[in-house]
C-alpha cells in the first residue's frame, strides 16, 4: 500500500461463482494487500445461488472504487464470464485470478518491475505454489524461462499470468468449447503471436488446494484434460506443424507426436572402436546392436549411418555392420589418437543429410519412432538441438537433460526409476533444457557448420556442453523430447576422469555456471506459511467451513 | 477427319461424337477446337504451307472434322469447304465455317472440281473397301491430292484400317497419281504426301525415285560411318583402364583433400565461436572489476580523507601542546584536554 507509480493499469479479471464467503474474503485481502495500487478489479459474477458473494463483493466495491462487481443475468460458466472480466477491463494488462485464490502482495510490482525493463512484453509469467486449509505453502513450481515446446506438454505457464490487453482482445479472448483448459488455449494462441513471453523467477500466486478444485485434483474435470488436448492441436495446426496430439500418462500432460517429411535426409554418425561388452547377462558388439535396434525402430526411409572407426576395430565387426545396415551403411576410417570431437567432426563432415543424428555405440533403441521424433523438432527454425531420454540398464533415467548451474554441469534427473513422471511432469514432456548429452542428439547441418562442430581442444569431457552453449548463443532453443528412449549401457558407477584444465576451458568461453533457465530449486526446502495476517484469517474461518 | 459406313469392319458416325473430340484421341493437347490457341496455330501454319506450297484456287477437304483447316485456308482467300462422315462434328464446328461443311461418307460420289483434294488422317478409319472406293472419288475431282494417313498407329480404337505409306502411294499410282518428291510435308504429318496426276513414263519415275533413294543412302552411309567411329572411341576410352585408375586415384585424394580442408574450417569456426564467447566473458568480468575499482576508489578516497583530518586534528593538538609547554609552568599543572587527546591518539600507552 504504497504511492503510485508511472506504471501500466492492472485489470484483475476473476469469474466468481459461489465461493465460501471466507475464501473469497482471504482472495480479496489479498488484492488489497498488494504494495502498488495502480490496478483496477472487475469480479464477473456468475450468478452464484448465495446473494452473500454478490454482498460481500458489493460492500467492498463501496469502499474502493477500484473494485467492480459485474453480474451475469445468466449462468455462462467459465468462459463467458472471463470473457465479460476482459470486455471491461481498461488496464494495459490483464491479470487472471481465480475467486479462491491468493496473490502475494508483490504479485503486480514484480510484474510491473519487468515490463518496465522489457517494453515489448506481450505475456508474463510467475511461479506458484499451493496453499492448504492451515495456510500451509507447498508444492511450489519453480518454473522454467520460456518454454514454448514445454506449454505444448503441458499448462506449465498458468498462474500468475498477465497479458497484454490489447493482444488478448486480437487473438479473441477465451474461446467457447475449451471450458476447463481455457486458460491452456489463450496462452498458445498469445504465445504465437506475442512479441516476448517473460518468466518472473517469483512465487506470486497461492493456489488453494480445495478438493475437487482443478488445483487439487484434475481428475475431478476430465473434460478440461480434454479441451486442453483440443487446444494443443489446434495450436499445431496453426503453426502448421504436423503432430499428432494425445494424452499423457498423467493429466493435463500431453503427448506431441511430429511427423518427419520423409524426404529430409538423416544421418546418424556413431563413433566407435568395436568393442564388446557383457549386457544383461550376455555378450554383444555395442555398435552392432546399436544399429540393429536403430534400424529396427525407424521407419523414416533416407536413412544414412556414418560410423567413424578407429583402426583397431575388428574386421569382422564392420562386416557385421555392413549386414546389418547394407547401402545405408557409410564406413569412415579414422587414425588418430581418440579425440571424440574429432572423430564426430568427421563424420558429420562426411555424412551426406541435412539432419545429423549424435549417437554413441553403447546405447540400444527403446523407442518406435525413435528418430522421427528426436529430429523433426528441427523443423522448427529455433530450435537448433534435441536430446533424448537415456536410461541406465535396468531402466533407470541416466540423461533427461543437462542443467548448468552453481558452478556445475548436472544430469538433474539421474537415478530416478523407471516409470517416474518426474516434478511437475518433467520426464513425461517434451520441453526445453540448457543442454542435452551428445550421446544422443540431432541438429541442423547448417547449425552444426555454423557453430564449428565439437570443441576438438575437449577430447573426452564437456564437449557436448560446450556444443549446447555454442547452440544457445545463435539464439536457438534446445528441446529434450521425452518419447524419444534408448538405453545408455554406461556404468553407473563409473567415475569419470574430469581434469580442471578440461572445465577451465568452458568456463573461459562461458563463464562458471550461476542459476540454469530452465531447471531452477525451489526458493527454499523450509515448508513455509502465509504472511500472519492472512494465515490468521484461515485459522479463523476453519470451524465456518464445517457449518452447514 | 474421320471416315466411312459401309463396308464391313469401318467405323460409324457414333464412334466420332464428343468424347471422341474430348478424351485425347487426338493427341491430347486440349480442346479440339478453332477457340484452342494450339490447335487454331497448328491449322493456321498448315494454311500457310499448302499455299506456299501448291497456291490452289479451291480446296476440298475429306474428313474434315470440326472444318478448321477448312476456316485457316478461307482465311486466307482459298475456296475451300469440306465434309465429314461426324454430324457431331460438323455441328459443333466455328460458326465462320459451318456453311462451308456438310455431313458426308467420303465414299459418295463428289460433285464439281477443286485445284487441291486434302485427306489428311482420314482413310486409315475406312474399312478396305470403302477405303479404295475414297480413293476413287478423290481422283474424279482433282489433279492433285495432299495426302497423309497414320502408317503405325495401332493402339487408337477407331484406327481399322492401317496401311504403310507405300501402299497408298501404289494404290493412288494405280489411278495415275505420282508422288511429288520435290514437296515436303514434315509440318503436317512425317507420313503425309503430295500426289498428282501426270504421265510419267517408267524412266521419269525411276529418276524421281532413284534421286530420292540416292539421297536416303548417303546420308545412312554417312551415319554410319559416324556411329562406327563413336564405338571405336568408346571402346578406345574403355579400354584405357590405368589411366581412368589414376584418374579415380586423383579423385579420392581430392576428395580427401576437400574433407580436410572442411574439417580445418570446421576447427577454425569452433576457434572463432569460442574466443568469441570468450572475449564476451572477458568484457563482462571487465565491467565487473571496473565496478569495484570505482567502489575501491571511493572507499580508499573516503579514508585518505578522514586520515588527512586526523593528521590535521594531531598536528593543532601538538602545536597546542608547544605552546603548552613554552609557557612558564604552573606549581602544578593538571592535565589538559589536549594532553588527554595526545595521550589517546598515542594509544595510551605511558
Amino acid at each position: 500500500m504504497t504511492e503510485s507509480t508511472s506504471g501500466p493499469l492492472f485489470s484483475i479479471v476473476t469469474p466468481v461463482y459461489d465461493p465460501p464467503i471466507d475464501v473469497l474474503e482471504d482472495t480479496i485481502a489479498s488484492v488489497l494487500d498488494q504494495d502498488l495500487d495502480d490496478w483496477e478489479w472487475i469480479l464477473v459474477d456468475d450468478l452464484s445461488p448465495t446473494e452473500a458473494v454478490r454482498e460481500t463483493i458489493r460492500a467492498h466495491a463501496a469502499r474502493d472504487p477500484r473494485i467492480r462487481l459485474h453480474e451475469r443475468e445468466v449462468n455462462g460458466h467459465i468462459v463467458a464470464a472471463s470473457n465479460d472480466g476482459l470486455a471491461q477491463a481498461t488496464g494495459e494488462f490483464l491479470v487472471f485470478l481465480d475467486h479462491d485464490d491468493l496473490l502475494t502482495p508483490d504479485a503486480l510490482s514484480r510484474n510491473a518491475e519487468l515490463i518496465a525493463e522489457h517494453p515489448e512484453v506481450d505475456y508474463l509469467y510467475s511461479d506458484e505454489d499451493k496453499v492448504d486449509g492451515d495456510g500451509r505453502l507447498y508444492d511450489e513450481f519453480a518454473k522454467p524461462a520460456w518454454s514454448p515446446e514445454r506449454l505444448r506438454g503441458q499448462m506449465y505457464t498458468s498462474h500468475l499470468s498477465v497479458m497484454r490487453t490489447e493482444v488478448v482482445r486480437r487473438v479473441g479472448g477465451f474461446r467457447h468449447g475449451y471450458d476447463g483448459s481455457q486458460d491452456h488455449d489463450l496462452a498458445l494462441r498469445v504465445s504465437e503471436v506475442a512479441r516476448r513471453v517473460v518468466h518472473v523467477p517469483h512465487v506470486l500466486y497461492h493456489w488453494r488446494a480445495v478438493v475437487g478444485s482443478a488445483s487439487a485434483d484434475i481428475h475431478a474435470k476430465p473434460y478440461a484434460t480434454i479441451a486442453g488436448q483440443n487446444a494443443v492441436q489446434d495450436h499445431l495446426d496453426r503453426l502448421g506443424i504436423p503432430a499428432e496430439v494425445e494424452q499423457g500418462p498423467a493429466p493435463g500432460h500431453y503427448r506431441v507426436t511430429r511427423r518427419l517429411d520423409p524426404s529430409v535426409r538423416v544421418s546418424v554418425v556413431i563413433p566407435t572402436i568395436g568393442q564388446s561388452a557383457l549386457i544383461w547377462g550376455a555378450r554383444r558388439v555395442m555398435v552392432v546392436e546399436a544399429v540393429r535396434s536403430l534400424i529396427e525402430k525407424t521407419s523414416h526411409e533416407d536413412l544414412e549411418i556414418v560410423v567413424v572407426h578407429d583402426r583397431p576395430t575388428p574386421p569382422a565387426v564392420l562386416e557385421r555392420l555392413r549386414e546389418v545396415a547394407g547401402d545405408r551403411l557409410v564406413l569412415q576410417p579414422f587414425d588418430k589418437p581418440f579425440n571424440y570431437s574429432e572423430k564426430m567432426n568427421v563424420g558429420c563432415l562426411r555424412a551426406s543429410g541435412e539432419r545429423l543424428v549424435f549417437l554413441n555405440d553403447d546405447v540400444e533403441v527403446i523407442s518406435e519412432g525413435w528418430l522421427e521424433q528426436l529430429v523433426a523438432p528441427l523443423d522448427e527454425p529455433d530450435v537448433g538441438l534435441t536430446g533424448a531420454m537415456l536410461r541406465f540398464s535396468d531402466g533407470s533415467v541416466q540423461h533427461a537433460g543437462h542443467a548448468y548451474a552453481g558452478g556445475h554441469y548436472l544430469h538433474p534427473h539421474i537415478f530416478e526409476p523407471s516409470g517416474s513422471y518426474g516434478a511437475f511432469g518433467a520426464l513425461v514432456i517434451n520441453r526445453e533444457v540448457s543442454g542435452v548429452t551428445a550421446a544422443c542428439a540431432a541438429m541442423r547441418r547448417g547449425t552444426f557448420l555454423e557453430i564449428g562442430g565439437f570443441a576438438e581442444e575437449l577430447p573426452a569431457n564437456f564437449n557436448d556442453v560446450d556444443l549446447c552453449y555454442k547452440v544457445r548463443a545463435t539464439g536457438c532453443r534446445i528441446v529434450w523430447v521425452a518419447g524419444c528412449e534408448l538405453y545408455h549401457f554406461e556404468s553407473r558407477s563409473r567415475e569419470r576422469m574430469v581434469h580442471d584444465w578440461e572445465r577451465d576451458l568452458v568456463r573461459s568461453r562461458w563463464g562458471v555456471p550461476r542459476d540454469d533457465d530452465y531447471t531452477r530449486p525451489a526458493t527454499s526446502r523450509r515448508s513455509r506459511r502465509l504472511p500472519a495476517r492472512l494465515a490468521l484469517a484461515q485459522e479463523q474461518r476453519q470451524p465456518e467451513r464445517h457449518q452447514p | 477427319m474421320s471416315g466411312e459406313t459401309r463396308g464391313t469392319g469401318g467405323t460409324i458416325a457414333e464412334d466420332y461424337t464428343a468424347s471422341y473430340y474430348q478424351e485425347g484421341h487426338l493427341g491430347g493437347e486440349g480442346d479440339y477446337s478453332w477457340d484452342d490457341g494450339h490447335w487454331r496455330g497448328f491449322f493456321e501454319m498448315a494454311a500457310d504451307r499448302i499455299v506456299a506450297l501448291a497456291n490452289p484456287a479451291s480446296v476440298l477437304d475429306v474428313g474434315a472434322a470440326k472444318g478448321m483447316l477448312v476456316q485457316a485456308l478461307r482465311a486466307k482467300g482459298v475456296d475451300a469447304r469440306g465434309f465429314d462422315l461426324s454430324d457431331h462434328a460438323v455441328a459443333t464446328a466455328h460458326p465462320d465455317v459451318r456453311e462451308h461443311l456438310w455431313v458426308a461418307s467420303a465414299t459418295e460420289e463428289l460433285e464439281g472440281t477443286y485445284s487441291l483434294v486434302t485427306c489428311i488422317e482420314v482413310l486409315e478409319h475406312m474399312a478396305p473397301a470403302d477405303a479404295q472406293t475414297a480413293i476413287d472419288r478423290m481422283c474424279a475431282v482433282t489433279d492433285l491430292v495432299l495426302f497423309s494417313s497414320s502408317p503405325d498407329d495401332h493402339a487408337e480404337p477407331t484406327h481399322v484400317g492401317t496401311r504403310p505409306t507405300a501402299t497408298w502411294a501404289t494404290w493412288f499410282a494405280e489411278r495415275g497419281f505420282f508422288r511429288r518428291v520435290d514437296v515436303d510435308l514434315s509440318f503436317l504429318t512425317p507420313w503425309a504426301v503430295l500426289l498428282e496426276r501426270a504421265e510419267l513414263p517408267a524412266r521419269a519415275l525411276v529418276q524421281r525415285y532413284e534421286q530420292q533413294y540416292a539421297q536416303v543412302n548417303t546420308e545412312l552411309v554417312a551415319k554410319r560411318s559416324a556411329l562406327l567411329e563413336a564405338h571405336r572411341e568408346i571402346s578406345a576410352l574403355q579400354q584405357e583402364g590405368p589411366a581412368s585408375a589414376d584418374l579415380q586415384a586423383l579423385v579420392h585424394k581430392w576428395e580427401a583433400e576437400v574433407l580436410e580442408a572442411r574439417h580445418q574450417l570446421l576447427t577454425t569456426r569452433d576457434h572463432v565461436v569460442g574466443t568469441e564467447a570468450q572475449v564476451s566473458q572477458l568484457a563482462r568480468e571487465n565491467v565487473r572489476l571496473s565496478r569495484e575499482l570505482v567502489r575501491s576508489r571511493k572507499q580508499l578516497a573516503t579514508v585518505r580523507a578522514k586520515l588527512a583530518s586526523a593528521r590535521q586534528r594531531a598536528n593543532r593538538l601538538a602545536r597546542r601542546l608547544e605552546r603548552a609547554r613554552s609557557t612558564p609552568a604552573l606549581a602544578v599543572p593538571p592535565p589538559s584536554v589536549a594532553q588527554r587527546a595526545v595521550r589517546r591518539l598515542r594509544g595510551g600507552s605511558r
